[in-house]
């Protein structure tokens, strides 16, 4: 693995309660940690405990609960570890505030009807704004500003989990965030498509009557 | 064929067109005097800047940083030339040697369809998702194209990949007539491709303007009265091309923006420069016989040697076959000895300087291919081009070639948009081209996004 594929950066779920983050979070978690790539998870259990403890349902709290957790995303990450959040993180602003002081952080936008995501979850136990989603929802009773440009939006009611993993994990490995597990070699390319003896003489020539060697 | 733009799209997307060689300050004149009205009307409707080539700056190098987002370091590619240390042996390095993987693979990978024509250093071909056409150094058609379902295509409209350069070498009216019909026959290509085939990013290159700069110029700026106007018509007809061509079919694609952009600026060609002579005079560079013609053929008391344009490398213990340098005693000094004197030297009979400056390998590499780089790169001042030839007995000698690359003249133009950046180089393309195609750059790009 190079140093690049070695730095940390924030994989960050938002989506509405009940829409899937968690479920999904946890399974990305599992996925990178296969690699052999240091990762830790924030997300309801973690963050309401202890990060946002205290803060209320106002837009105010809200924000400053993603910030937090975006501030706790920008240490893991600095520091080579890979940090995955899953917060409704209903708050564009404050997602976009969270992606300018992290760097290299991806958004994933766990979509799914509202519908749906209330028929998920389960009433006795709301969990509050800060969210979670892993024993069930807050409700979604607040607006929610929608990414308008996330690295991936996976629509959990008309994919399975397994085919949304497997593009989050795709586009982490396109940009160079975590290494494949086949890693590919310039070795495999086939000998016929190496230039023949005579083909480089031929380039050489070339670059000669171009005054280039 | 018939080229008939038909297809309307409001899909967003991106085109790049490049210009290889192409210096700023030559547009802006030719815009000026109105030779090149398209594009002028076209490049008031965005940002148009000077924009810097990387170290050295030649094509390989440039276009691999250009379709890499790194430098050389990054990407493994140094030159036109270069030698295996262990060995010594000189090979020519291609997309092969390329350590990483292009723009167009990665989004690729992310399910982007791109189209690529031309573009140096993409042999041989990597698949994609979508169609590439490699360029210079591409031995032939048959080893230029992914997917090969396509090269059937090509051979049938008699697609080439470059011009005649032995020929063009002796013979100046062929080459016009060759570079005529290879870049419209290019141009055909692309008005097919760009209205048949559905792609998020289009990059056409033109070879063809690097050709004419190399082989006209001078003719050019002393006013030749067969060849001047021939350049200059040549350049009209990009300019028509942009003109009556491409801003059209980009009416039908509204959400598609727009690059034209060089990797290097050019400037009219005085003498050449050999490094290889100078190390030798000065006893840092010792061959096995006279009859030697490349560094492969260094005795092992040499200290320092150079390979075309302007990269000098040590002889350092443990990295080449013979090293004599050690690299904690000895180097620095020994650097900073050949630095000054580079520094120094003069064309006898104008005594202007030769090199304007000389940079450390550390001070412009950094990356995982750093071992690969020169120990030292010089560059020189405009109008002196460096040679690798190990084999001349004079510095500076006259040549029959008539422009040469330089550094800081290439040009960016990003239509509705402002350039958001002083001083930039082609190392900042790449993230600028993510940010237009509404991607977040990748983490490990060298630049900067200039919008």
């Amino acid at each position: 693995m190079t140093d690049a594929e070695n730095r940390g950066f924030t994989l960050w779920f938002t989506g509405i309660p009940g829409s899937g983050k968690t479920t999904l979070a946890e399974m990305a978690m599992n996925e990178i940690h296969d690699r052999g790539v240091k990762a830790e998870l924030l997300d309801g259990d973690v963050i309401e405990l202890n990060l946002n403890k205290g803060l209320g349902y106002s837009k105010d709290d809200i924000i400053t609960g993603i910030k937090r957790v975006g501030f706790v995303c920008h240490l893991l990450s600095r520091n080579g570890v890979v940090a995955i959040a899953s917060a409704t993180s209903p708050y564009r602003e404050a997602r976009d505030e969270n992606r300018r002081m992290i760097g290299s952080f991806v958004e994933v936008f766990v979509k799914c009807p509202p519908e749906t995501c209330a028929k998920r979850c389960s009433k006795d136990v709301n969990k509050g704004p800060h969210d979670t989603g892993k024993k069930g929802c807050d409700g979604g009773t607040g607006p929610y500003e929608e990414p308008l440009n996330p690295d991936v939006i996976v629509e959990t009611d008309r994919e399975t989990r397994e085919d949304g993993l497997a593009r989050i994990i795709k586009k982490l490995e396109a940009m160079g965030y975590i290494p494949k597990k086949e890693k590919k070699t310039r070795g495999a390319l086939q000998k016929e498509e190496i230039y023949s003896v005579e083909e480089e003489e031929k380039i050489k020539e070339r670059l000669k009557e171009l005054g280039y060697i | 064929m018939v080229f008939k733009l038909k297809r309307s799209s409001k899909k967003r997307g991106l085109f790049v067109l490049s210009l290889d060689g192409v210096p700023f300050t030559f547009l802006k004149e030719q815009m000026s005097k109105g030779i090149l009205p398209y594009m002028k009307r076209l490049f008031e409707e965005g940002g148009f800047r000077r924009m810097n080539s990387v170290l050295p700056p030649i094509s390989s190098v440039a276009w691999s940083s250009y379709m890499t987002g790194k430098n050389p370091a990054g990407h493994n590619i140094f030159g036109f030339i270069d030698r295996d240390p262990m060995s010594l042996k000189l090979f020519v390095p291609t997309g092969f040697n390329m350590k990483c993987k292009t723009i167009w693979e990665r989004w690729s990978e992310e399910g982007k369809r791109v189209v690529v024509m031309n573009v140096p250093v993409t042999s041989p071909p990597r698949p994609i998702n979508g169609i590439l056409i490699s360029g210079f150094l591409a031995p032939s058609i048959d080893k230029a194209v992914y997917p090969p379902s396509f090269i059937p295509v090509l051979k049938e409209w008699g697609y080439q990949i470059d011009v005649d350069v032995q020929r063009a070498r002796v013979d100046r009216r062929f080459f016009l007539e060759d570079l005529k019909r290879t870049t419209q026959m290019r141009l055909k290509a692309a008005e097919w491709l760009m209205d048949q085939e559905d792609w998020d990013f289009f990059h056409l290159h033109i070879m063809g303007t690097d050709r004419i700069n190399h082989y006209l110029w001078r003719r050019w700026e002393d006013g030749d009265p067969y060849f001047s106007p021939a350049f200059e018509e040549y350049y009209k007809s990009i300019d028509q091309f942009i003109g009556l061509s491409l801003i059209p079919f980009l009416e039908s694609r509204k959400d598609t923006a727009l690059m034209i952009m060089s990797d290097h600026g050019f400037c009219r060609l005085k003498k050449e420069v050999f490094l290889n002579t100078w190390l030798k005079d000065r006893g840092f560079l010792n061959l096995k016989s006279d009859r030697a013609k490349s560094v492969e053929d260094i005795e092992p008391n040499t200290k320092a040697y150079s390979l075309i344009p302007g990269r000098i490398y040590i002889n350092l213990k443990g990295r080449e076959p013979e090293g004599i340098v050690d690299p904690d005693k000895g180097y620095k000094a020994l650097l900073e000895n050949l630095k000054a004197g580079l520094l120094q030297l003069k064309d006898k009979e104008t005594g202007e300087r030769l090199i304007q400056a000389v940079y450390l390998r550390d001070e412009v590499y950094k990356g995982p291919y750093i071992n690969q780089a020169p120990d030292m790169i010089a560059l020189p001042e405009n109008g002196y081009d460096i040679k690798g030839n190990v084999d001349q007995t004079d510095l500076v000698q006259e040549t029959d070639m008539e422009g040469m690359h330089t550094f800081d003249d290439a040009f960016l133009f990003i239509r509705d948009h402002e350039i958001r950046a002083d001083a930039f180089s082609i190392l900042d393309i790449t993230p600028t081209l993510m940010t237009l195609l509404g991607l977040h750059p990748y983490h490990d790009l060298d630049g900067h996004s200039l919008i």
